[in-house]
């Protein structure tokens, strides 16, 4: 039986018989297929160990995308205001610094670094699948794009999101779902080359590339070059992704689980109307047996109370 | 037209009282936005509102389909007195659940847009057809209710001829609609505690609201024994009692399963506020009432019955909260507690659906007139 076959078999037990799932290990998705199919598509990399943290991305992303923004916030030291990604704030750059402790358990000073946090705009992306009204799709030049009069407000994305990156306006009459659309005003504005943008398999490579020529001043991984199936957003960083935030998942792609449950259901229909159906003749001599008709029988229940 | 007009007593004003409040905060909440009125946060974005109308409401209106099936399907004709109950409770539910969804959701004047905008990969793409179709399927299965009621028998005929296919697309729909509920949370390994994240919850969804679907029209069963005088034996209602502890059974054992292959056993006893709130689900929900309910002198009493159907309903209430809330918690940004508003318009949607079901239970026919039926048994 091949990965593909066995990998379709067992997300089909879990939605119908289940327990054959259980005593194999649970259908864990496949790896992200479409890798090559967004080869050409835009990908931006972020090299955290190149930027200075000056936030001109955040400001420019304010500005382009006409959010609130809080001038004061931006500028100056005051660094992790706003702290997370919030309806107003597409893209934000974190700092991090590394626990003295470990540090020095570890032998040598506290690293820091500044990370950048956006939507990854994933290449196959849990939102995108999650959305009922398709209010939420991904192009084939890259973003993962919000439709704002699909949306009816379900708030099944946010949830989705391996990153929780949906954001809602909870206080609006007419709330929508904010998130970065992928203008790649950051790209244009970044002073210190830290982000580029190209096709995706070239930003791969230059992404390898740097970490050969410079192994110690990388961690030795493209975050977001297999994560969930692969994005169109990569990172670069000095210390592991994992510190700076970014949650470590799977290559695999959770939401082909939810779709494959989605292709058993004309099975299920069928299988369970024949079902019915067969119980349904099956039983059609019952009425007759009684030799009074099924009312009388309740009656009767009725008549002992 | 005079005996169409409800009864009017202090506890039905006391429940209107409560609907009017829930309109009122309603109304703010439509003006000032959800985050006003509630305490969901991006942290958190599915909150009580989703946890307690959707999946406790939709759970419990479980007793519709089964019931429908026990009695028209496997024929076992003496259940049949509490088919029409079930099915009014399933419609109040489903009613109350989308009342609870138009609340919930971010743009509620736009819910119809799965009708024209499909996007079929989406677990939430079948929820809201089961909730539109399944919806429609329950008002048709009430109905002759209400034809026995104005005695409109061409009508009445006419729907019983299409009757058996409601039945089988109401069994359908709804064990599509209670499994969907479970597969959303498919989605969400990489939040889920591991208690309650597997690949197998639409079938743990499915079998939990059937045992709660049950445990529900027995306590409704008892309920209106009491307020309008005893309609069931209490053998009748030990009877259905029957078919909990093996369906029960069958949930621990695959709960279990499910959870060894996943190799979390282990977090059963983690001593965490989720352990803790797992095990009296299963041993507090499903464990001990299902063993309890073996004993006939159990079953057969009104009183002990009743003690032993509340557990499994509010275990099954619990799974869904745990399953939607708690289990979400532990990777949420921000922590979660209902706000006052929350709360207090879900009673007021509560009282609304009890008043309409005592309205329901006072001057619509609950007992088939057997001689205006041409079939036995079909509604």
């Amino acid at each position: 039986m091949s990965k593909l076959d066995r990998r379709k078999f067992l997300a089909a037990s879990a939605a119908t018989a289940g327990a054959a799932a259980t005593l194999s290990r649970p259908a864990e998705a496949s790896h992200g297929a479409e890798e090559g199919k967004f080869a050409s598509s835009i990908a931006v990399l972020y090299d955290a160990t190149k930027c200075i943290g000056c936030r001109t991305c955040m400001r420019e992303c304010a500005l382009v995308n006409d959010l609130p923004a809080k001038e004061r916030e931006y500028r100056g030291l005051k660094y992790n205001m706003p702290a997370r990604l919030d309806r107003n704030t597409f893209t934000i750059i974190q700092t991090h610094q590394e626990d003295e402790h470990d540090a020095s358990a570890a032998g040598r000073e506290a690293r820091w670094s500044f990370v950048k946090k956006n939507c990854m705009h994933c290449l196959e992306p849990a939102c995108v699948t999650a959305c009922p009204v398709a209010a939420l799709q991904k192009t084939p030049e890259g973003p993962v794009v919000y439709l704002e009069d699909r949306c009816f407000g379900c708030r099944y994305c946010m949830l989705a999101c391996p990153y929780q990156v949906p954001k809602y306006e909870w206080v609006d009459r007419m709330p929508r779902v904010r998130k970065c659309d992928w203008n790649r005003a950051c790209v244009r504005v970044c002073p210190t080359g830290a982000l580029i943008e190209g096709p995706r398999a070239e930003m791969v490579k230059e992404a390898h590339q740097r970490i050969r020529q410079k192994p110690d001043r990388y961690v030795d991984h493209v975050y977001g070059e297999h994560e969930a199936g692969g994005a169109s957003q990569l990172i670069l960083a000095g210390i592991e992704h994992e510190k700076l935030g970014l949650p470590t998942l799977p290559t695999t792609v959770r939401s082909h689980v939810a779709e494959h449950i989605m292709t058993t259901l004309p099975g299920w229909i069928i299988g369970l109307g024949l079902f019915l159906g067969g119980v349904y003749r099956a039983t059609m001599g019952k009425e007759q047996d009684n030799g009074h008709g099924p009312a009388t029988h309740g009656r009767n229940e009725e008549a002992e109370a | 037209m005079r005996d169409l007009i409800p009864r009017v007593t202090p506890f039905r004003i006391l429940l209107l009282l409560m609907v009017l409040i829930a309109v009122t905060l309603l109304g703010y909440r439509y003006w000032y936005g959800l985050g006003m009125a509630t305490n969901m946060s991006d942290a958190l974005p599915w909150g009580w509102w989703k946890g307690f109308h959707m999946f406790c409401g939709i759970a419990l209106a479980g007793g519709g389909f089964v019931l429908a099936g026990v009695v028209h399907i496997l024929r076992l004709h003496r259940f049949e007195p509490f088919v029409r109950p079930a099915i009014s409770t399933a419609f109040l539910g489903y009613v109350m659940a989308v009342i609870g969804l138009l609340m919930d959701l971010g743009r509620p004047w736009v819910i119809w847009h799965p009708i024209i905008l499909w996007q079929p990969r989406s677990i939430m793409f079948e929820l809201s057809w089961c909730v539109m179709l399944y919806t429609t399927v329950l008002s048709l299965e009430f109905l002759p209710v209400v034809f026995e009621r104005f005695r409109w028998l061409r009508l009445m005929r006419l729907l019983q001829r299409v009757m058996i296919v409601l039945i089988f697309a109401g069994i359908i729909l709804s064990t599509m609609h209670q499994s969907a509920l479970g597969s959303l949370f498919v989605m969400m390994a990489h939040r889920l505690h591991v208690l309650w994240s597997s690949p197998l919850l639409p079938l743990f969804f499915l079998i939990s609201a059937i045992a709660c679907g049950i445990s529900a029209v027995i306590f409704e069963g008892i309920v209106a024994d009491i307020a309008f005088g005893h309609r069931y034996s209490a053998k009748l209602l030990g009877d259905l009692a029957k078919s909990l502890p093996p369906i029960l059974g069958a949930y621990i054992g695959l709960k279990l399963m499910d959870l060894s292959s996943r190799g979390a056993l282990g977090a059963i006893f983690e001593n965490s506020l989720e352990s803790w709130a797992f095990l009296i689900e299963i041993v507090g929900g499903c464990f001990i009432p299902g063993t309890l309910l073996l004993k006939d002198h159990i079953r057969n009493n009104r009183a002990t019955l009743f003690c032993c159907v509340i557990p499994i309903m509010v275990g099954v209430a619990m799974n869904r909260l745990n399953v939607n809330l708690l289990g979400l918690l532990g990777t949420s940004e921000a922590g979660y507690l209902p706000s006052v508003i929350e709360i207090v318009v879900s009673i007021g949607v509560l009282s609304g659906g009890l008043l309409a079901l005592g309205i329901i239970n006072e001057l619509f026919p609950m007992k088939r007139e057997e001689k205006l039926h041409a079939t036995p048994a079909m509604d």
